[in-house]
Order: structure tokens, then sequence, then C-alpha cells
């Protein structure tokens, strides 16, 4: 929107000499402004649309077991085969996903059930009943070997012919390799392909921001709405809960969990979920103190709708506008929070993470290795900061505040 | 409270802004004020020059919903005379406060932008020693002659006026508070809280006068006294939080009359206090304008109040000024349907008289108009707010001190209205 | 306002007793608690017998075999002013040692050693015993049947395989003199620990010094966290006013500069810093900047160079010629990339929050007031604006507190700083209950006496908040 888009009635002698408005220029600094909020919230969005493709895609993408392998005698496709439950799971609920969204016939309620039967078809077939067995001794060296010892095998590779966990033992030269052709991130002290544990690393990204914000904000909603709702004792006791957790860092707490209780990730996303609820906790109260004199909460009490109607469907919809914007800040948060973990040396070991990949960068001998620097981090940000910028956005769009000073004081 | 049918309303000024009962107490125009006739019997009373003068001043804000902007003053004309009260009239959005704080340059720009008009003020030579002669006007830029210097320049014996639209930030603030002083409506918000009410007065003080802290301390001691509060120097060290509202917007009146400003600009001064408070505050106003001899352009959409206290009302509608008269012509015999609807909706005290009609509904077209003046009905299109009368309505004195926003035949859409004049005093 | 001071005082005992007891049970309730580790002096994995005596020895010492609320209630017991006093403290108790210097000055070894020569082994005998934690039975048999010699020889070789080399060398030296003399001094210890151990001396609580308890490597803790603390303080000292000088004329004249270039560059630009990442900032800095590779312009760790302490103060100009750049700027020199991976993040909440409530407040009424008195624009800004903005700074002082010693725990771990943060990460991985909840104490008590601190000093900025 610029000036010659918002036409004006301006009468001759009206644009004549006192019509120039003064400090007119930061009007195009503000569209800038409002311009790449908006960009930035989509390009955000894109960026994390992308992680989660990589991470659905990972098995697909970068396997040292190739697509299809001939050993001279039969094709087989060894990447289908020691596929994972958990791969089987996550392709075949996004590939419904994708089906299912353009499927304007059904409307959108069948669509979400159709989908979330098949998710819990799948994971009962994936892991209960006929089960997804890929064989448990993996020797990822098998087919280049055979690939050199055998003239008749061909391979069809995924684009990174390398897994994650592939220690390349049959290339112990190429560890700590500096970026080239075949290894296009370089490889790590282990000689894993970088590239590979990159893309794999996707996964633990994407799943610990969501459902450890997920944990902190069905705890902090459910205890800032009673505090909010009751006050009294209730508030008095609640405060002093949420003193006690803001008080204790969470860092700290999460790096004594990893040492007495071992490395898991479900561990470590629940630990963040339930030291971060904090923050939902205040918002929700104090929305909640708020709306509990309004009339629409009165009338609802007055007129007898039982205590769990009134505190989730009537007032809940109302108190969760700040709780989504946080929630957004939150995922950032827990994403980080996991790296850092990482990177201290307390996360997974074999499985791939961003932050233990950056934490290589530096750790052994004296060395820096810039290609064990840059992709990960820039990961870790770039995901950190699309989240934050999409909490940002929300908040602008939300935030009556930012809209009152759009409009005319008049 | 008043008895129905008391005949004297003054008595119990703040009972006429429940009822909102014109009871028409004064004389007319040449008669002196029913109060303080004697004392104010050596003033000049008819002074031939307007010490403001606002020609078709137009001020926009971008829309809420990214359309067209809003013209919030739409041509806006008004006039106001030393030691004059003008009672500026109007719904909400009407452009009754946008004119005002443009008087003062206070629209932020952006998002508020000024389209057009002029803003001429009388420049005082004794306030010159006060403040040094502005730049602006020295330097005023050979391209705007047309009615801002036009007036200066045939000085013949005239006084001179400057353009405040011309002037540069600078300049301006030697005008704000000095000369030209304002006051708002919140008065709970329009003190800065973490000050405390002598540091707000005393800067506002020491800002336009040579004067050191504790000379400052004594004119603002002086301020308090004047608006009638006992105790000043210990008021002048409390915070604005730990006064009632009537207080701090007598707090605020100190402040904005410590310099002794020849106008002063009341937007809505008793909007946000309780009925008694209102008009304590409005009889100290008025007080103070006696006092000091300073004109007043009181802004506000109490019938009321400008009925005890106006000598002149201008009344305004989507951005425009649509009627502009003496208070008692206004009241007694409105021509502008807009008039007509405000004044049909107020309740009359003593008299039943069932459901009052809303504005739009009591608004007629008046059948007296002088031949060849026609006035439009009421056209939602005209405006995001609606507006009466075509591109070509204009302000035109269709009786003798009788302003009125109508069409004139042979009238074209290139010639702009007359600025209303009305040296008037009840 | 002192009535609420003290109130608010009396309401951190139990916010504080709960971060405590979130933080032990959570320890203890973990599979294996506190004797699950089974690292030995050296910090290596221990198997087999080693590893069953490690753990017996930290059970007895630490009393891990008891249940987790008496173990909390002990520790309780031990940090709290007003107590009771336990018997195991008795080795710290003045009069004991008194009697024991008695009986080593009662000694012809003795003769030879000074006063404080017969404290220092007065109290390492005490210790010896105390800390040998073998079965007391054991001991008492041994000491009663065999022969001096023999009996010193076995607890001398019982002290090399213990943990402490210093004083068990102390004692050795001694005992070797006089083997008599230690024999009955050790008498005196083990019949104590066979009869005191682990038991409330005074059936009244009494008050006493608080008392962090000894790490599992033999050092009080306090000592520890008295070594720690004043380093992770110098950073945050240091980083804090320097946030504050940059960020919030940043976030002014962004918002001033309301929906110019500045201002929306720096939005963004502030965005993207809040979600730079600590140790990539840190692994890139130490990579680029202090790396023999790239520019060695910066050491890569450590707060002081080895040579530091044989340093002057200040920079200055040896008699030889050569320059040396002084233990001050040795110091700052170390400091330069720690203290700018703890800033930048905080720049950017700072500024953010300070142009948001700049732009808050320039719209507010009294700002409108302040200009229709007159008021230059700068002086709306810098007088009335700004005093009333930096009431939500306020609370983000306290609030990027917390953040600001999470950060601590990263930076200190990058560049090897011997901080708060670095102490609290090596005694989780150590298992080390006492240091664990020794930094655990001291960084709540710090937040919480910063939450106290925002709310007066908003007292004391805002003039309408009153506590009385």
């Amino acid at each position: 929107m610029t000036d010659a888009a918002a036409p004006e009635p301006v009468t001759p002698d009206a644009a004549g000499a006192s019509a120039v408005p003064r400090r007119s220029r930061s009007f195009s600094g503000r569209v800038l402004y409002t311009l790449l909020g908006r960009w930035g919230a989509r390009v955000a969005a894109v960026w994390i649309g992308l992680v989660a493709l990589l991470a659905v895609a990972a098995p697909l993408l970068a396997n040292s077991h190739p697509i299809a392998f001939f050993d001279g005698d039969v094709w087989t496709s060894p990447m289908l085969r020691h596929l994972t439950p958990t791969d089987v799971l996550l392709l075949v609920v996004s590939l419904a996903a994708l089906v299912l969204w353009p499927l304007h016939m059904l409307s959108a309620k069948a669509r979400r059930r159709i989908w979330l039967g098949l998710i819990v078809v799948t994971a009962l077939a994936v892991y209960v009943f006929p089960g997804v067995h890929p064989p448990e001794a993996v020797v990822f060296s098998q087919y280049r070997e055979a690939l050199a010892e055998n003239p008749d095998a061909r391979a069809v590779h995924t684009l990174i012919p390398f897994s994650p966990t592939d220690r390349l033992r049959d290339l112990p030269d190429r560890r700590l390799a500096e970026p080239d052709a075949t290894h296009r991130l370089g490889t790590t002290q282990f000689g894993e392909d970088m590239a590979s544990r990159m893309i794999h690393a996707c996964r633990i990204a994407l799943a610990i921001g969501f459902i450890a914000t997920g944990i902190a904000v069905v705890i902090g909603v459910v205890v800032g709405g009673l505090m909010g709702y009751f006050s009294g004792v209730v508030d008095l006791i609640g405060m002093r809960l949420v003193e006690i957790f803001a008080a204790i860092p969470v860092i700290f707490i999460l790096i004594m969990i990893v040492a007495f209780y071992g490395r898991n990730l479900y561990l470590i996303m629940v630990v963040i979920g339930l030291f971060g609820w904090v923050g939902y906790a205040e918002f929700t109260r104090a929305e909640f103190l708020k709306l509990r004199r309004l009339d629409f909460v009165q009338a609802a009490i007055a007129l007898g709708v039982p205590l769990r109607s009134v505190l989730f469907r009537h007032m809940l919809p109302n108190g969760l506008t700040p709780v989504v914007v946080t929630a957004s800040f939150g995922i950032a948060g827990a994403i980080l929070t996991e790296s850092t973990l990482s990177f201290l040396g307390l996360g997974l070991v074999e499985e791939p993470s961003w932050g233990q990949l950056l934490n290589q960068a530096r750790d052994m001998g004296g060395g820096f290795y810039w290609w064990l620097a840059w992709p990960p981090g820039l990961a870790i940000f770039l995901t950190v900061f699309a989240y934050n910028l999409i909490g940002e956005a929300l908040r602008d769009a939300i935030d009556p505040r930012t809209q009152k000073q759009k409009a005319s004081p008049a | 409270m008043t008895p129905p049918n008391d005949p004297n309303p003054s008595t119990g000024s703040g009972d006429t802004t429940l009822t909102g009962a014109p009871a028409f107490t004064f004389e007319h125009a040449d008669a002196a004020p029913h109060d303080a006739a004697s004392a104010n019997a050596t003033k000049p009373r008819r002074p031939r020059h307007p010490i403001l003068r606002v020609e078709h001043l137009r001020v926009s804000f971008p829309s809420p919903n990214g359309g067209r902007r809003v013209q919030a003053a739409d041509g806006v004309s008004l006039t106001v005379f030393p030691q004059q009260t003008l009672a500026v009239v109007g719904e909400s959005g009407s452009g009754k406060s946008v004119s005002a704080l443009s008087c003062l340059q206070l629209i932020p720009t952006p998002p508020g932008k000024y389209d057009g008009g002029n803003i001429l003020w009388k420049w005082d030579p004794g306030s010159e020693s006060k403040t040094s002669k502005p730049d602006a006007e020295r330097s005023e830029a050979p391209d705007r002659p047309p009615s801002a210097s036009a007036k200066s320049a045939s000085a013949s014996g005239g006084p001179h006026y400057v353009n405040l639209r011309n002037f540069r930030e600078k300049d301006m603030r030697a005008v704000r508070g000095n000369q030209i002083a304002m006051i708002f409506q919140e008065p709970m918000t329009s003190l800065n809280p973490v000050y405390t009410v002598g540091d707000q007065i005393r800067e506002a003080i020491m800002l336009h006068r040579k004067v050191n802290t504790s000379a400052a301390t004594d004119i603002a001691a002086q301020a308090l006294k004047d608006v009638g509060i006992a105790d000043p120097l210990s008021r002048l060290k409390s915070y604005p939080h730990q006064a009632s509202g009537g207080m701090r917007q007598r707090f605020m009146i100190a402040m904005a009359l410590a310099c002794e400003p020849r106008l002063l600009l009341a937007d809505e001064p008793t909007t946000a206090l309780d009925v008694t408070i209102q008009a304590q505050i409005l009889e100290l106003l008025r007080h103070l304008q006696h006092e000091q001899g300073m004109a007043v352009m009181l802004i506000t959409h109490d019938l009321g109040v400008v009925a005890e206290n106006a000598d002149v009302v201008a009344v305004m509608f989507a951005g425009r000024v649509v009627e502009c008269a003496d208070v008692h012509t206004l009241f007694t015999h409105p021509l502008h349907p807009y008039t007509r609807g405000l004044l049909a909706s107020m309740p009359v005290l003593g008299k039943h008289q069932g459901r009052l009609p809303n504005v739009m509904d009591g608004a007629t077209i008046p059948e007296d108009l002088p031949p060849g003046y026609t006035v439009q009905p009421h056209d939602p299109t005209l405006n995001p707010v609606g507006g009466y009368g075509g591109p070509n309505a204009k302000l035109h004195e269709v009786q003798p001190h009788h302003w009125l926003l109508c069409e004139k035949e042979g009238d074209d859409a290139n010639t702009k209205g007359a600025v209303p004049e009305l040296a008037f005093y009840r | 306002m002192l009535t609420y001071t003290v109130r608010r005082l009396l309401l951190m005992v139990p916010t504080l007793l709960g971060v405590l007891a979130v933080v032990f049970f959570t320890m203890a309730m973990a599979p294996g608690g506190f004797s699950g580790s089974q690292l030995n002096a050296e910090g290596a994995q221990t198997q087999g017998e080693e590893a069953r005596r490690i753990q017996q020895y930290f059970a007895r010492r630490y009393g891990y075999d008891q249940p987790a609320y008496v173990q909390f209630g002990r520790w309780l017991n031990l940090v709290s002013p007003v107590g009771f006093k336990m018997a195991s403290e008795m080795k710290n108790d003045p009069a004991r040692l008194a009697e024991a210097e008695q009986g080593v000055a009662g000694f012809p070894a003795a003769a030879a050693l000074n006063e404080r020569q017969r404290r220092r082994v007065a109290d390492t005998a005490l210790d010896a015993a105390y800390y040998l934690g073998l079965p007391p039975a054991d001991v008492l048999d041994r000491l009663l049947t065999e022969p001096p010699e023999a009996a010193a020889a076995w607890f001398l070789e019982e002290l090399d395989a213990s943990e402490d080399a210093t004083w068990s060398a102390k004692l050795a030296a001694w005992s070797v003199d006089d083997p008599e003399a230690a024999r009955s001094l050790m008498l005196e210890r083990v019949a104590f620990e066979v009869t005191g151990r682990d038991r409330v001396l005074l059936s009244r609580p009494t008050l006493k010094w608080p008392s962090l308890g000894d790490s599992r490597r033999g050092r009080p803790v306090l000592d520890l966290i008295a070594e720690a603390l004043p380093v992770t303080l110098l950073l945050n000292v240091i980083s804090f006013p320097l946030i504050y000088l940059v960020a919030v004329p940043t976030g002014l004249l962004a918002a001033s500069r309301r929906g110019g270039w500045f201002d929306t560059g720096s939005g963004v630009l502030f965005i993207a810093l809040w979600s730079f990442p600590v140790m990539f900032a840190g692994v890139l800095l130490i990579g680029y900047l202090a790396n023999v590779q790239f520019l060695r312009w910066f050491p890569t760790g450590g707060l002081h160079d080895l040579r530091a302490d044989r340093m002057p103060f200040l920079p200055t100009t040896l008699p030889g010629g050569t320059w040396t750049r002084g233990w001050l700027l040795d110091t700052v020199w170390h400091l330069v990339l720690p203290v700018v991976c703890m800033m930048y993040g905080g720049f950017a909440v700072l500024s953010k929050l300070t142009r948001g409530s700049v732009l808050d407040n320039l719209s507010q009424d009294y700002a409108r007031t302040a200009r229709a008195k007159g008021v230059p624009e700068s002086d709306v800004l810098w007088f009335h604006v700004m005093r009333n903005s930096l009431l939500p700074l306020i609370t983000v002082f306290v609030g990027v507190l917390p953040a600001m010693i999470a950060g601590s725990v990263i930076v200190e771990t990058i560049f090897s700083l011997p901080g708060m943060g670095k102490l609290g990460v090596e005694a989780a991985f150590q298992k080390d209950r006492e240091v664990i909840m020794g930094t655990t104490l001291i960084a709540s008590l710090l937040t919480l006496v910063a939450l106290l601190l925002r709310d007066l000093l908003y007292a004391v900025a805002d003039p309408r908040v009153s506590y009385d």
C-alpha cells in the first residue's frame, strides 16, 4: 500500500501549499515493516515445513541401504526392509495427510476422522500386530563391499547414500573429512556423514518442540486456570508453586536429571514440559482473573452450568490467546534447550541431534572443524528464529494495542 | 436538587447536565453578562478581530480496516474572539478534538496527516516579551501568500496574524502552553504518574518564563491556590495518583493557566468527572476566564454545559462545522437538521416526554431558510460517518450572526465557504 | 515497606524449601538414587568389589542408606542456622579439637612442631578416622588387639587406599614418628564414630553456623561455592550494565525512529539475536577468534593465564624491557568472548522491550499533556516517557536473571570458566549430592532475592506502587 494506492478526495486548492504532510518519510518505513513482518512469518512457516518434510522423509533421503540392490541374482530393496516402525508410521501418516488434504468432497471433520483412524490403525499394525521388524544386526558396509567385489552388483542409492549411524568402518580414512563430492557436508570424528545426520536430526528438533511445549501448556493452563478461577487459598498455593518452578534454572535441573536418570529423549521432553509451565500458568491465571468477573461467566455460573463446563467450555477458549503466542516462543525455547543439553554431551549418543553435532565441532583436540559447526548451528538458529518470528507475528496480530496504534486516535 | 420549573438553573448548574434543560436566563448580545457585569465595565466588549481563526482545516487518518483515509476534520472553520467562550459541540468522532489538537499541532503525524487549511493566530506584541518572535514568520515561504500573510501584509493598523500551520516544531513549542494551553478529558491519565504535581507545573512555568526553581515553585503554588486548592505547598509535593479526579483536573487547569495563556483549549474537561465536580470545574474555569481575560474553546457533547458557559456555539458533524451561532439563537432557533435533531433528543426538565427521539429521527429540514439556500438531508454515503450536503455545501451566513452549512444557488465547488466570525458575548 | 519486606522474606522460606525439596527428591527418586555413582576419586568408572566399597563408603558418609525424607531432613538441619547439632559435625567442634591438640602436644614427636602445626595434626587425626569410613568394629578390633606398629601400618595402608592424599600423608608422617600417639587419637576418634555417628547430640535446637556439608572430594561445599560464585557474579556484573548501556539507547532510538529503516531493521535483528544459540556463538567465537587455525586473538578458555599470579596488577614494562599485560588486563582479555556470549541475547530482549515500552508510553495521555505544555519532543522522550518506560524494564532485570544463570552454565562450560554453572554441571555428573544442593540453594536464593529486589525497586521507581 502506498500513497497512490489510497486515493483521497483532495480538492485542488487543498492539495496546494499546505497539503504536503510533514514527516511522511516514515510511512514507507511503516509499510516496509508490516511487509517484512508478514513475509518473515511466511518464510518462517516455509522453513519449518521444510524441516518437517526432511524429518518425515529422512530415511528416503539419507540411507546407507540402497533403494534397490542387485546382488547378481535378485533385486531387493534393503531400504524398505530396514525402515523402523516409527519411519513407517510417520510416512503413512504424512502421506495420508497429503492425500486427504485436497479431498474437498469430504467435510473437514470427516477428513480429520479418517486421518486419526489411520494413525491408530497404522500404529497398531506397525508396533503391535504383525509389526515391522527391521533386522537387528545392521552392516552398513555390505553394499559398498558387494559393489566393489561383485562386478554384476547394481544399486540404486538414495540422495545421500549414508545412514546417520554409518561409521564407515570399511573406510577408516574418511573420518573428519572436509566437505567433498561424496560427503557434501563432510564427516564427523566417527566417520558418519554430516548431511545424513543433519537430515535425521530434524526429527528430534521437531518432536521435542511440540511434545515438550504441549506438556507445559496443558499443565500451565490447568494450574493457571484453577488459580485464576478459585483465587484465595488455591491462588496462594499456586503462586508458591509458580515461584518454586520459576526459581529453578531449567537447564540445571535437566542436566541433573540426565545425570541421575540416564539419557532418554522422552524423559528430556517431559522434563522440559514439567519445568516450563510457569509462564503459561501466569498468563492463564491473569486471563481467568479478568474473565471471572465478566458477565458471560457470571451468567453461566448463575445458570448452574457445572464447574468443568464453566472452566473449559466458557472460559478457556477466551483465555487461550496469550497462551497461543507464548507457546510459539515455548517451542523455540524447547528446541534451544534440547540443543544445549546435547551440546553439553547429555543428549542421545547414537541418534543424531543438532546440538550434539555442534559439540563435535570443538570437542576434540584443539582443532576447530568449521563444517561441523555451521550446518547444525545454522539449523538450530533458523528453526528457533522461525518459531520466534511466527510468535512475533501472532502477537502483533492478536495484541489489541498494536491494533489500536494502527487505527486513528480520533 | 433543583426543583422542577426552577426559573434560575444557574444556581444548580450541576443539574442542568443531568436534565440538559436549556433554560435561558441571559439577555441577548449587547447586554452585559449576568454576573460580574460591573467588574468588566471597562473591558473592550466588542473586539473587531478574533485571536484564533481556523480556516478550512483538513486532517485525515488511515482507516482502521485499510480503506480510504478517514477525514477527521473535513474543512473546519472557526474563530475565537478575545475573552470569548466558544463551545464546539458534536458527537464522538465528529472532529472536535482533532480540530483543537490541530491548533497546537499535536496530531501525531503519522498516522495523522494535515491535508490543508490554515490556523491563524493573532500575534500579540505583548507576548514577545515572553518569548522571542519565531523565525517561522520572518522566513515564511514566498509561495504562501494567500490568506496568512495577506492579512499581515495589509497591515493598515490591523492585527498581525501568524499561520501556526507553518510553524516549525521549535517555534510551535513557544506557543504551546504559553499562548495557547490545553486541558484534556482524562485527568486520570493526563498527568505523568511518576513525577510530583509540583514538578509538572514547574516544568510548564520554567519552559516559558526565565525564572529559577524557587520562583517557579511560588508561581505554581499561586496557580494551585487560584484553582481553589488548599495547602498548595504540600500539594505540590504529592503525586497525581494521590488526588481525586476533580483534584487532578484542577492540577491540569493550574498547569495550563500557570503561564497565563490567551486561549485555553478545553477538550471535554468534565466528561470523566462526576456531576457535582463537573459543576465546580466549570465554575472555576468561568471564574479564571474572567480573572485572566483569556478565551476558551470548550469542546463538549453536553448541551447543558454549553447553555451554561458558551458565548458562541459551533456544532460539528462528520468533520465539518454544520452550524455556528450565538448560544441564544442556536438553542431557540436551530436551523441545521443535525442541530435540530440534537436539541430534540434532549429531555426537558419537568416535561413528561415519553421516549425521546434519537438524533437522526429528530433531524428535520428547516422550512424558514432564506430563499436560495437549501440544506440536503443526511447522506450516509458521503463519509464513513455520514454527512450533510454535497461537495457544494459551505458555511453561509443565512441570517445575521447565524452561520449554516448549506448550498446556495449559484455556488460552485471551487470556492471555499466563509469563516464564521461571531464577536458575541453573553 | 519494612513489614512488606519482612513478610516477603518469610514467604521466601516455603518457596526455598519447595525448590530444595523438588531438586532433592528428583535426585533421590532416581533409580539407584545418590549411591548410584560408582566413580572413584579419579572420576573413573569402577566395577565389582571396588565399586561396592566406594558405594558403601559414600552411603555411610552421607547416610544414603537411609530413607530419602530422613536424608532431606538431615540436610536441612545441616544448612539451617537453627538446628540440632549432629555427632558427625563434632569433627569440627573446637572443644574437641583443643582436646586433641593437647593430646598431640603431650607426645615427644610433637615437641618440634609449632602451635599451628600441632593444630593441623590434631585436626588431621580427627578427620582421618572420620573420612576413612571403615567399619568401626573392624577398626576398633584391629587397634585394640594388634600392636601399635602393626595397627599404624595397617591404618596407613588404608589411608593410602583412600581419597585425600594430603592429609593421609601428613598423618602418615606424624604417626610414623609416634605410632602410640596416633593409635590413641585414632581410638578416641573411632570410639566417637561408633557411638556418636549421625545422632542428634542436643535435644534442643540451637543457633549454629549453617554448613553446606562436604563434597565427595572432601572439600567443604561452602569453600567450593566461595570460589565459584565470584566468577559467575563477575560475568554477570560485567554483562548486566553493558547490556543496559547498549540496549536501552538502542530501543529508544528504534522507538523514536518508529517505522524508519532503523526500527524495521533492528526489529528483525533483535529477534534474530535472541534466537541465536549461545553455544553456536561460543563455538564460532572460539573457532575463528581464538583458534590456532584462524585468528588467535583471544584465549580459548579459562579466567586467567597460567602465569597470571606472577603478573603485576597493571600493565607494566618489566626491568628487562619486556612488556607484560598484567593481571587486570589478562582477566579482561580472558573475559571478552564469554561476556560477548552472555550479552547479545539479553541485549536483544531488552532492546525489544524498551522499544515496545517507549512506544506504548509515547502515545499515552501524559505525553500529550507534556507536548501541550510546550515541552520539546526530546524532553518528552527522555524525561517524561523514559522514566515510565523503565518500569517494565525493572521487571525484566530480574526476569533475565535466572536466564543469565542458565546462560552462565553454557558459557562457563564452553569457555571452561570455574563458575557456579560449571560447578553445578560437574556435580551433577558426579552425583555429588551436597554440591548439587549447595548450588541449588545459592542459585534459587539469588533468584528469590532478585524477585524481592524487583518488587522493592518497583515501589521506589513508581510512586503509585506502595506496599504499606
